[in-house]
Protein backbone atom coordinates (compact mmCIF):
# COMPACT_ATOMS: atom_id res chain seq x y z
CA UNK A 1 0.00 0.00 0.00
CA UNK A 2 1.09 3.48 -0.79
CA UNK A 3 2.60 5.08 2.27
CA UNK A 4 0.80 8.38 1.80
CA UNK A 5 -2.47 6.56 1.46
CA UNK A 6 -1.72 4.74 4.70
CA UNK A 7 -1.02 8.07 6.32
CA UNK A 8 -4.35 9.40 5.11
CA UNK A 9 -6.11 6.33 6.46
CA UNK A 10 -4.48 6.67 9.85
CA UNK A 11 -5.22 10.36 10.09
CA UNK A 12 -8.80 9.64 9.10
CA UNK A 13 -9.00 7.06 11.84
CA UNK A 14 -7.70 9.54 14.39
CA UNK A 15 -10.16 12.19 13.25
CA UNK A 16 -12.95 9.66 13.61
CA UNK A 17 -12.38 9.53 17.38
CA UNK A 18 -13.19 13.20 17.94
CA UNK A 19 -16.09 13.16 15.50
CA UNK A 20 -17.50 10.10 17.22
CA UNK A 21 -17.23 11.81 20.59
CA UNK A 22 -19.17 14.83 19.37
CA UNK A 23 -21.71 12.64 17.64
CA UNK A 24 -22.17 10.83 20.94
CA UNK A 25 -23.03 14.06 22.70
CA UNK A 26 -25.50 14.96 20.02
CA UNK A 27 -26.85 11.43 20.02
CA UNK A 28 -27.49 11.63 23.73
CA UNK A 29 -29.46 14.85 23.40
CA UNK A 30 -31.33 13.70 20.31
CA UNK A 31 -32.13 10.35 21.84
CA UNK A 32 -33.13 11.54 25.29
CA UNK A 33 -34.69 14.96 24.77
CA UNK A 34 -35.75 14.26 21.18
CA UNK A 35 -34.54 17.64 20.00
CA UNK A 36 -31.92 18.24 17.35
CA UNK A 37 -29.47 20.86 18.48
CA UNK A 38 -28.57 22.32 15.13
CA UNK A 39 -26.21 24.63 17.00
CA UNK A 40 -24.24 21.83 18.62
CA UNK A 41 -21.11 22.41 16.58
CA UNK A 42 -21.25 26.05 17.56
CA UNK A 43 -21.11 25.13 21.21
CA UNK A 44 -17.85 23.44 20.24
CA UNK A 45 -16.78 26.70 18.62
CA UNK A 46 -17.50 28.53 21.91
CA UNK A 47 -15.42 25.95 23.74
CA UNK A 48 -12.52 26.43 21.36
CA UNK A 49 -12.65 30.16 21.91
CA UNK A 50 -12.70 29.56 25.66
CA UNK A 51 -9.56 27.46 25.38
CA UNK A 52 -7.94 30.03 23.15
CA UNK A 53 -8.64 32.99 25.40
CA UNK A 54 -7.84 31.31 28.69
CA UNK A 55 -4.69 29.66 27.47
CA UNK A 56 -3.20 31.91 24.82
CA UNK A 57 -4.37 35.29 26.06
CA UNK A 58 -4.65 34.95 29.82
CA UNK A 59 -1.85 32.47 30.22
CA UNK A 60 -3.74 29.85 32.19
CA UNK A 61 -2.10 26.45 32.26
CA UNK A 62 -3.49 24.26 29.51
CA UNK A 63 -5.18 21.58 31.69
CA UNK A 64 -6.92 24.31 33.68
CA UNK A 65 -8.05 26.02 30.49
CA UNK A 66 -9.36 22.69 29.23
CA UNK A 67 -11.23 22.02 32.44
CA UNK A 68 -12.70 25.51 32.39
CA UNK A 69 -13.78 25.09 28.78
CA UNK A 70 -15.48 21.78 29.51
CA UNK A 71 -17.30 23.17 32.54
CA UNK A 72 -18.14 26.34 30.64
CA UNK A 73 -19.64 24.56 27.66
CA UNK A 74 -21.51 22.19 29.97
CA UNK A 75 -23.02 25.25 31.64
CA UNK A 76 -23.80 26.63 28.21
CA UNK A 77 -25.55 23.37 27.39
CA UNK A 78 -27.65 23.79 30.55
CA UNK A 79 -28.48 27.35 29.56
CA UNK A 80 -29.47 26.29 26.06
CA UNK A 81 -31.81 23.74 27.52
CA UNK A 82 -33.33 26.07 30.13
CA UNK A 83 -33.70 29.12 27.92
CA UNK A 84 -34.45 27.63 24.52
CA UNK A 85 -35.44 23.99 24.64
CA UNK A 86 -37.49 23.75 27.83
CA UNK A 87 -40.17 26.27 26.76
CA UNK A 88 -40.68 24.55 23.40
CA UNK A 89 -40.30 20.97 24.48
CA UNK A 90 -43.78 20.05 23.37
CA UNK A 91 -44.01 22.11 20.18
CA UNK A 92 -43.59 20.75 16.68
CA UNK A 93 -40.12 19.60 15.58
CA UNK A 94 -40.02 22.44 13.08
CA UNK A 95 -40.15 25.05 15.85
CA UNK A 96 -37.43 23.30 17.76
CA UNK A 97 -35.25 23.09 14.68
CA UNK A 98 -35.76 26.75 13.92
CA UNK A 99 -35.11 27.80 17.50
CA UNK A 100 -31.79 25.97 17.68
CA UNK A 101 -31.06 27.18 14.15
CA UNK A 102 -31.57 30.70 15.44
CA UNK A 103 -29.12 29.93 18.22
CA UNK A 104 -26.60 28.84 15.59
CA UNK A 105 -26.74 32.19 13.83
CA UNK A 106 -26.74 34.01 17.14
CA UNK A 107 -23.60 32.25 18.32
CA UNK A 108 -21.82 32.71 14.99
CA UNK A 109 -22.67 36.38 14.74
CA UNK A 110 -21.88 36.96 18.38
CA UNK A 111 -18.48 35.33 18.00
CA UNK A 112 -17.82 37.39 14.87
CA UNK A 113 -18.74 40.53 16.75
CA UNK A 114 -16.57 39.70 19.75
CA UNK A 115 -13.56 38.11 18.13
CA UNK A 116 -13.67 39.12 14.48
CA UNK A 117 -13.19 36.66 11.67
CA UNK A 118 -9.48 36.08 12.30
CA UNK A 119 -8.26 32.55 12.48
CA UNK A 120 -6.78 32.11 15.92
CA UNK A 121 -4.43 29.42 17.04
CA UNK A 122 -3.60 28.52 20.61
CA UNK A 123 0.00 28.40 19.54
CA UNK A 124 0.95 24.92 20.64
CA UNK A 125 2.76 22.77 18.22
CA UNK A 126 2.84 19.26 19.52
CA UNK A 127 5.55 17.10 18.06
CA UNK A 128 4.97 14.88 15.07
CA UNK A 129 5.79 11.25 15.45
CA UNK A 130 7.31 9.21 12.71
CA UNK A 131 6.62 5.52 12.59
CA UNK A 132 8.17 3.73 9.66
CA UNK A 133 7.93 6.70 7.34
CA UNK A 134 4.39 7.59 8.38
CA UNK A 135 3.92 10.94 10.04
CA UNK A 136 1.27 11.14 12.68
CA UNK A 137 0.71 14.27 14.66
CA UNK A 138 0.85 13.80 18.39
CA UNK A 139 -2.13 16.11 18.80
CA UNK A 140 -4.31 13.80 16.78
CA UNK A 141 -3.11 10.74 18.61
CA UNK A 142 -3.84 12.43 21.91
CA UNK A 143 -7.24 13.56 20.68
CA UNK A 144 -8.12 10.06 19.60
CA UNK A 145 -7.07 8.56 22.91
CA UNK A 146 -8.92 11.13 24.99
CA UNK A 147 -12.03 10.85 22.82
CA UNK A 148 -11.98 7.11 23.28
CA UNK A 149 -11.63 7.50 27.03
CA UNK A 150 -14.42 10.05 27.09
CA UNK A 151 -16.68 7.66 25.24
CA UNK A 152 -15.84 4.80 27.60
CA UNK A 153 -16.48 7.03 30.61
CA UNK A 154 -19.83 7.98 29.17
CA UNK A 155 -20.64 4.35 28.52
CA UNK A 156 -19.83 3.38 32.10
CA UNK A 157 -21.85 6.29 33.40
CA UNK A 158 -24.88 5.30 31.35
CA UNK A 159 -24.62 1.63 32.24
CA UNK A 160 -23.61 1.74 35.87
CA UNK A 161 -25.06 4.81 37.55
CA UNK A 162 -28.64 5.41 38.56
CA UNK A 163 -28.92 8.63 36.58
CA UNK A 164 -27.41 6.89 33.58
CA UNK A 165 -30.00 4.16 33.79
CA UNK A 166 -32.74 6.76 34.00
CA UNK A 167 -31.33 8.49 30.91
CA UNK A 168 -31.39 5.27 28.95
CA UNK A 169 -34.88 4.55 30.17
CA UNK A 170 -36.14 7.92 28.95
CA UNK A 171 -34.63 7.29 25.55
CA UNK A 172 -36.63 4.09 25.37
CA UNK A 173 -39.99 5.29 26.57
CA UNK A 174 -40.48 8.77 27.87
CA UNK A 175 -44.04 8.21 29.00
CA UNK A 176 -43.56 5.22 31.23
CA UNK A 177 -40.44 6.60 32.85
CA UNK A 178 -42.40 9.28 34.67
CA UNK A 179 -44.51 6.59 36.28
CA UNK A 180 -41.38 4.91 37.56
CA UNK A 181 -40.56 7.91 39.66
CA UNK A 182 -37.98 9.53 37.42
CA UNK A 183 -38.02 13.30 37.30
CA UNK A 184 -37.83 13.98 33.57
CA UNK A 185 -36.89 17.60 33.85
CA UNK A 186 -33.93 16.79 36.01
CA UNK A 187 -32.78 14.09 33.61
CA UNK A 188 -33.11 16.51 30.71
CA UNK A 189 -30.91 18.97 32.56
CA UNK A 190 -28.29 16.35 33.32
CA UNK A 191 -28.37 15.21 29.70
CA UNK A 192 -27.94 18.74 28.39
CA UNK A 193 -25.02 19.30 30.72
CA UNK A 194 -23.36 16.05 29.65
CA UNK A 195 -23.97 16.90 26.01
CA UNK A 196 -22.42 20.30 26.63
CA UNK A 197 -19.46 18.77 28.46
CA UNK A 198 -18.81 16.43 25.54
CA UNK A 199 -18.91 19.42 23.21
CA UNK A 200 -16.42 21.12 25.53
CA UNK A 201 -14.14 18.10 25.53
CA UNK A 202 -14.37 17.92 21.75
CA UNK A 203 -13.53 21.62 21.64
CA UNK A 204 -10.35 21.07 23.66
CA UNK A 205 -9.24 18.27 21.37
CA UNK A 206 -10.03 20.23 18.22
CA UNK A 207 -8.33 23.36 19.54
CA UNK A 208 -5.10 21.39 19.57
CA UNK A 209 -5.37 20.68 15.86
CA UNK A 210 -7.27 23.49 14.21
CA UNK A 211 -7.43 27.25 14.25
CA UNK A 212 -10.59 28.63 15.74
CA UNK A 213 -12.82 31.06 13.89
CA UNK A 214 -16.51 31.92 14.24
CA UNK A 215 -17.62 29.65 11.41
CA UNK A 216 -15.67 26.56 12.28
CA UNK A 217 -18.91 24.95 13.40
CA UNK A 218 -20.08 24.91 9.79
CA UNK A 219 -17.16 22.80 8.67
CA UNK A 220 -17.84 19.78 10.84
CA UNK A 221 -21.35 20.42 12.18
CA UNK A 222 -23.18 18.68 9.34
CA UNK A 223 -20.70 15.81 9.57
CA UNK A 224 -21.56 15.23 13.21
CA UNK A 225 -25.25 15.08 12.39
CA UNK A 226 -24.64 12.54 9.67
CA UNK A 227 -22.55 10.37 11.97
CA UNK A 228 -25.07 10.63 14.77
CA UNK A 229 -27.92 9.48 12.57
CA UNK A 230 -25.93 6.91 10.62
CA UNK A 231 -24.76 5.31 13.82
CA UNK A 232 -28.31 4.86 14.94
CA UNK A 233 -29.91 6.54 17.90
CA UNK A 234 -28.66 5.50 21.28
CA UNK A 235 -26.08 3.28 19.67
CA UNK A 236 -22.55 4.11 20.77
CA UNK A 237 -20.77 1.40 18.82
CA UNK A 238 -22.70 2.39 15.70
CA UNK A 239 -21.61 5.99 16.24
CA UNK A 240 -17.99 4.92 16.22
CA UNK A 241 -18.41 2.81 13.12
CA UNK A 242 -20.21 5.61 11.31
CA UNK A 243 -17.55 8.11 12.35
CA UNK A 244 -14.93 5.72 11.07
CA UNK A 245 -16.63 5.22 7.70
CA UNK A 246 -17.31 8.91 7.16
CA UNK A 247 -13.83 10.03 8.09
CA UNK A 248 -12.24 7.31 5.97
CA UNK A 249 -14.25 8.43 2.96
CA UNK A 250 -13.08 11.97 3.59
CA UNK A 251 -9.47 11.00 4.17
CA UNK A 252 -9.13 8.61 1.26
CA UNK A 253 -11.29 10.70 -1.08
CA UNK A 254 -9.23 13.73 -0.12
CA UNK A 255 -6.11 11.81 -0.99
CA UNK A 256 -7.30 10.71 -4.44
CA UNK A 257 -9.45 13.64 -5.51
CA UNK A 258 -10.08 16.74 -3.46
CA UNK A 259 -11.38 17.41 -0.01
CA UNK A 260 -14.62 18.95 -1.22
CA UNK A 261 -15.42 16.03 -3.47
CA UNK A 262 -14.77 13.60 -0.67
CA UNK A 263 -17.25 15.52 1.50
CA UNK A 264 -19.74 15.43 -1.36
CA UNK A 265 -19.25 11.67 -1.51
CA UNK A 266 -19.75 11.33 2.24
CA UNK A 267 -22.97 13.34 2.19
CA UNK A 268 -24.32 11.46 -0.81
CA UNK A 269 -23.59 8.21 0.94
CA UNK A 270 -25.49 9.55 3.92
CA UNK A 271 -28.54 10.38 1.80
CA UNK A 272 -28.53 6.96 0.17
CA UNK A 273 -28.02 5.20 3.48
CA UNK A 274 -30.92 7.14 4.95
CA UNK A 275 -33.09 5.59 2.28
CA UNK A 276 -31.79 2.07 2.69
CA UNK A 277 -31.28 1.93 6.42
CA UNK A 278 -33.06 4.81 8.15
CA UNK A 279 -32.53 3.16 11.53
CA UNK A 280 -28.76 3.49 11.25
CA UNK A 281 -26.10 1.15 9.93
CA UNK A 282 -25.94 -0.89 13.09
CA UNK A 283 -29.47 -1.44 14.23
CA UNK A 284 -30.35 -3.11 17.44
CA UNK B 1 -63.94 40.39 1.77
CA UNK B 2 -64.56 44.01 0.80
CA UNK B 3 -62.17 45.28 3.45
CA UNK B 4 -59.65 42.70 2.40
CA UNK B 5 -59.55 43.90 -1.17
CA UNK B 6 -59.16 47.48 0.03
CA UNK B 7 -56.15 46.43 2.05
CA UNK B 8 -54.72 44.63 -0.96
CA UNK B 9 -55.24 47.65 -3.21
CA UNK B 10 -53.68 50.04 -0.72
CA UNK B 11 -50.77 47.67 -0.29
CA UNK B 12 -50.22 47.49 -4.03
CA UNK B 13 -50.46 51.25 -4.33
CA UNK B 14 -47.79 51.65 -1.70
CA UNK B 15 -45.57 49.12 -3.46
CA UNK B 16 -45.95 50.99 -6.75
CA UNK B 17 -45.42 54.39 -5.17
CA UNK B 18 -42.44 53.28 -3.14
CA UNK B 19 -39.72 53.64 -5.78
CA UNK B 20 -40.90 57.14 -6.63
CA UNK B 21 -40.29 58.49 -3.18
CA UNK B 22 -37.39 56.57 -1.75
CA UNK B 23 -33.65 56.59 -2.10
CA UNK B 24 -31.69 53.99 -4.05
CA UNK B 25 -30.49 52.31 -0.89
CA UNK B 26 -33.97 51.95 0.45
CA UNK B 27 -35.03 50.51 -2.88
CA UNK B 28 -32.20 48.01 -2.57
CA UNK B 29 -33.54 46.99 0.81
CA UNK B 30 -37.06 46.71 -0.59
CA UNK B 31 -35.87 44.42 -3.39
CA UNK B 32 -34.05 42.22 -0.92
CA UNK B 33 -37.06 42.11 1.36
CA UNK B 34 -39.36 41.14 -1.49
CA UNK B 35 -37.03 38.47 -2.86
CA UNK B 36 -36.36 36.97 0.56
CA UNK B 37 -40.07 37.14 1.24
CA UNK B 38 -40.61 35.21 -1.96
CA UNK B 39 -38.04 32.56 -1.13
CA UNK B 40 -39.42 32.25 2.35
CA UNK B 41 -42.93 31.84 0.96
CA UNK B 42 -41.64 29.05 -1.23
CA UNK B 43 -39.92 27.41 1.71
CA UNK B 44 -42.89 27.60 4.01
CA UNK B 45 -45.11 25.94 1.44
CA UNK B 46 -43.33 22.84 2.64
CA UNK B 47 -42.53 23.99 6.13
CA UNK B 48 -46.11 24.54 7.18
CA UNK B 49 -46.92 20.94 6.44
CA UNK B 50 -44.17 19.61 8.62
CA UNK B 51 -41.70 19.17 5.76
CA UNK B 52 -38.83 21.03 7.31
CA UNK B 53 -36.25 21.43 4.61
CA UNK B 54 -32.74 22.62 5.35
CA UNK B 55 -31.90 22.01 1.72
CA UNK B 56 -33.41 25.02 0.10
CA UNK B 57 -29.97 26.52 -0.19
CA UNK B 58 -29.35 23.77 -2.75
CA UNK B 59 -32.35 24.83 -4.84
CA UNK B 60 -31.39 28.48 -4.59
CA UNK B 61 -27.85 27.64 -5.55
CA UNK B 62 -28.88 25.70 -8.64
CA UNK B 63 -31.31 28.43 -9.59
CA UNK B 64 -28.58 31.05 -9.31
CA UNK B 65 -25.60 29.18 -10.75
CA UNK B 66 -27.21 27.51 -13.78
CA UNK B 67 -28.22 30.72 -15.59
CA UNK B 68 -25.01 32.50 -14.58
CA UNK B 69 -22.82 29.67 -15.87
CA UNK B 70 -24.77 29.34 -19.10
CA UNK B 71 -24.53 33.06 -19.62
CA UNK B 72 -20.83 33.28 -18.93
CA UNK B 73 -19.77 30.27 -20.94
CA UNK B 74 -22.38 29.83 -23.64
CA UNK B 75 -23.88 33.30 -23.95
CA UNK B 76 -27.23 31.76 -23.26
CA UNK B 77 -29.77 34.34 -22.21
CA UNK B 78 -31.10 34.05 -18.67
CA UNK B 79 -34.52 33.93 -20.26
CA UNK B 80 -33.62 30.35 -21.10
CA UNK B 81 -31.12 29.79 -18.32
CA UNK B 82 -33.48 30.63 -15.49
CA UNK B 83 -36.24 28.24 -16.59
CA UNK B 84 -33.57 25.59 -17.04
CA UNK B 85 -32.30 26.17 -13.51
CA UNK B 86 -35.85 26.05 -12.22
CA UNK B 87 -36.54 22.79 -14.01
CA UNK B 88 -33.29 21.26 -12.79
CA UNK B 89 -34.07 22.31 -9.28
CA UNK B 90 -37.57 20.88 -9.48
CA UNK B 91 -36.05 17.65 -10.79
CA UNK B 92 -33.66 17.57 -7.87
CA UNK B 93 -36.61 18.07 -5.55
CA UNK B 94 -38.25 15.12 -7.25
CA UNK B 95 -35.18 12.93 -7.06
CA UNK B 96 -34.57 13.62 -3.40
CA UNK B 97 -38.23 13.83 -2.44
CA UNK B 98 -39.48 10.64 -4.01
CA UNK B 99 -37.36 8.18 -2.05
CA UNK B 100 -37.77 10.30 1.10
CA UNK B 101 -41.53 10.14 0.91
CA UNK B 102 -41.74 6.60 -0.34
CA UNK B 103 -39.55 5.32 2.44
CA UNK B 104 -41.16 7.57 5.03
CA UNK B 105 -38.16 9.66 5.93
CA UNK B 106 -39.94 12.22 8.08
CA UNK B 107 -39.41 14.86 10.73
CA UNK B 108 -35.86 15.34 11.94
CA UNK B 109 -34.59 12.79 9.48
CA UNK B 110 -36.07 14.61 6.52
CA UNK B 111 -34.44 17.80 7.76
CA UNK B 112 -31.09 16.05 7.99
CA UNK B 113 -31.34 14.52 4.53
CA UNK B 114 -32.06 17.92 3.07
CA UNK B 115 -29.20 19.38 5.09
CA UNK B 116 -26.93 16.80 3.49
CA UNK B 117 -28.35 17.72 0.10
CA UNK B 118 -27.51 21.38 0.57
CA UNK B 119 -24.00 20.40 1.61
CA UNK B 120 -23.63 18.24 -1.49
CA UNK B 121 -24.62 21.10 -3.78
CA UNK B 122 -22.58 23.69 -1.89
CA UNK B 123 -19.44 21.56 -1.84
CA UNK B 124 -19.86 20.55 -5.47
CA UNK B 125 -19.92 24.22 -6.39
CA UNK B 126 -16.79 24.79 -4.34
CA UNK B 127 -15.10 21.70 -5.78
CA UNK B 128 -15.77 22.79 -9.36
CA UNK B 129 -13.78 25.92 -8.71
CA UNK B 130 -12.31 26.07 -12.19
CA UNK B 131 -15.77 26.70 -13.56
CA UNK B 132 -17.65 28.29 -10.71
CA UNK B 133 -14.91 30.27 -9.03
CA UNK B 134 -15.15 28.11 -5.89
CA UNK B 135 -15.58 29.88 -2.60
CA UNK B 136 -14.53 33.16 -4.14
CA UNK B 137 -17.81 33.30 -5.97
CA UNK B 138 -18.49 34.39 -9.49
CA UNK B 139 -19.84 37.34 -11.36
CA UNK B 140 -22.13 37.06 -14.35
CA UNK B 141 -20.48 38.89 -17.24
CA UNK B 142 -21.91 42.38 -17.21
CA UNK B 143 -22.99 44.10 -20.42
CA UNK B 144 -24.88 47.00 -18.97
CA UNK B 145 -28.54 47.60 -19.47
CA UNK B 146 -30.02 44.72 -21.40
CA UNK B 147 -33.31 42.91 -21.54
CA UNK B 148 -31.61 40.04 -23.29
CA UNK B 149 -29.18 39.48 -20.45
CA UNK B 150 -31.67 40.50 -17.80
CA UNK B 151 -29.23 43.03 -16.43
CA UNK B 152 -30.41 46.40 -15.25
CA UNK B 153 -28.08 48.79 -13.49
CA UNK B 154 -31.14 50.82 -12.66
CA UNK B 155 -32.73 49.27 -9.59
CA UNK B 156 -36.23 50.20 -10.57
CA UNK B 157 -36.46 47.31 -13.03
CA UNK B 158 -35.50 44.79 -10.45
CA UNK B 159 -37.88 46.33 -8.02
CA UNK B 160 -40.68 45.72 -10.52
CA UNK B 161 -39.50 42.15 -11.09
CA UNK B 162 -39.25 41.54 -7.36
CA UNK B 163 -42.78 42.82 -6.80
CA UNK B 164 -44.16 40.62 -9.59
CA UNK B 165 -42.34 37.54 -8.39
CA UNK B 166 -43.37 38.17 -4.83
CA UNK B 167 -46.98 38.42 -5.94
CA UNK B 168 -46.53 35.21 -7.90
CA UNK B 169 -45.34 33.54 -4.72
CA UNK B 170 -48.40 34.74 -2.87
CA UNK B 171 -50.71 33.57 -5.64
CA UNK B 172 -49.19 30.10 -5.61
CA UNK B 173 -49.42 30.09 -1.85
CA UNK B 174 -53.07 31.00 -2.10
CA UNK B 175 -53.70 28.32 -4.68
CA UNK B 176 -52.21 25.71 -2.38
CA UNK B 177 -53.99 27.18 0.60
CA UNK B 178 -57.39 26.96 -1.01
CA UNK B 179 -56.90 23.83 -3.07
CA UNK B 180 -57.93 20.37 -2.04
CA UNK B 181 -54.27 19.52 -1.59
CA UNK B 182 -54.10 21.60 1.55
CA UNK B 183 -56.53 19.41 3.43
CA UNK B 184 -54.61 16.38 2.29
CA UNK B 185 -51.28 17.84 3.33
CA UNK B 186 -52.57 18.91 6.69
CA UNK B 187 -53.92 15.46 7.26
CA UNK B 188 -50.54 14.04 6.29
CA UNK B 189 -48.64 16.29 8.63
CA UNK B 190 -50.98 15.33 11.45
CA UNK B 191 -50.83 11.62 10.89
CA UNK B 192 -49.33 10.06 7.82
CA UNK B 193 -50.71 6.58 8.35
CA UNK B 194 -54.21 7.81 8.93
CA UNK B 195 -54.03 10.04 5.87
CA UNK B 196 -52.91 7.12 3.75
CA UNK B 197 -55.73 5.03 5.21
CA UNK B 198 -58.41 7.45 4.02
CA UNK B 199 -57.08 7.26 0.51
CA UNK B 200 -54.66 10.15 0.26
CA UNK B 201 -51.69 9.48 -1.95
CA UNK B 202 -49.14 10.66 0.60
CA UNK B 203 -46.13 10.44 -1.67
CA UNK B 204 -47.79 12.32 -4.51
CA UNK B 205 -49.15 15.14 -2.38
CA UNK B 206 -45.82 15.69 -0.67
CA UNK B 207 -43.92 15.49 -3.93
CA UNK B 208 -46.14 18.05 -5.57
CA UNK B 209 -45.61 20.65 -2.89
CA UNK B 210 -41.88 19.86 -2.76
CA UNK B 211 -41.45 20.33 -6.49
CA UNK B 212 -43.39 23.59 -6.49
CA UNK B 213 -41.39 24.82 -3.53
CA UNK B 214 -38.07 23.81 -5.09
CA UNK B 215 -38.93 25.47 -8.41
CA UNK B 216 -39.97 28.75 -6.83
CA UNK B 217 -36.91 28.77 -4.59
CA UNK B 218 -34.72 28.31 -7.65
CA UNK B 219 -36.45 31.23 -9.32
CA UNK B 220 -35.74 33.31 -6.23
CA UNK B 221 -32.10 32.25 -6.30
CA UNK B 222 -31.81 33.12 -9.98
CA UNK B 223 -33.17 36.59 -9.42
CA UNK B 224 -30.81 37.14 -6.51
CA UNK B 225 -27.95 36.19 -8.78
CA UNK B 226 -29.12 38.50 -11.55
CA UNK B 227 -29.78 41.34 -9.18
CA UNK B 228 -26.61 41.24 -7.10
CA UNK B 229 -24.47 40.21 -10.11
CA UNK B 230 -22.41 38.17 -7.72
CA UNK B 231 -22.78 34.62 -6.52
CA UNK B 232 -20.89 32.71 -3.94
CA UNK B 233 -21.48 29.31 -2.41
CA UNK B 234 -21.82 30.64 1.11
CA UNK B 235 -24.74 32.87 0.26
CA UNK B 236 -26.80 29.93 -0.95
Amino acid sequence: MDIFLLEAVINGLLLAGVLALLALGLNLIFGVIDVVWIAYADLVMCGMYAVYWLFAEYGWPLPLAFAAAIVGVAALGLLVHLLIIAPILTSAPINQLLATGGLLYFLQSFATLLFGTDFRNIGIRLPIIEIGGIYVSYARLLAFGVALMGAIALYLFLKRSYVGTAIRAIAQDREIVGLMGVDQRRIYLVTSAIGGALAGLGACLLALQYDVHPFIGNTFGPLIFMICVLGGLGNMIGGFIAAFIISQIIAIGGYYYSTELSYVLAFMLFIVLMFIRPQGIVSR
Amino acid sequence: MKENSVVVLVGLAILIALPLVTSAYFLHLAIQILLWGFVYTAWSMMGRFGLVSLGHGAFMGIGAYVPALLWNYYDMTPWLGIPLGVVLSALLGLVIGYPCFRLKVVGHYFALVTLALSQVVLLSIVAARDITGGSLGMTPRSIGHSWYALQFPDKIYFYAIAVIVWLLGLIVWRAIDQGIGREALEAISDDEEAAAAVGIDVTREKLRVTVISAALTALGGALFGQYLMYLNPESV
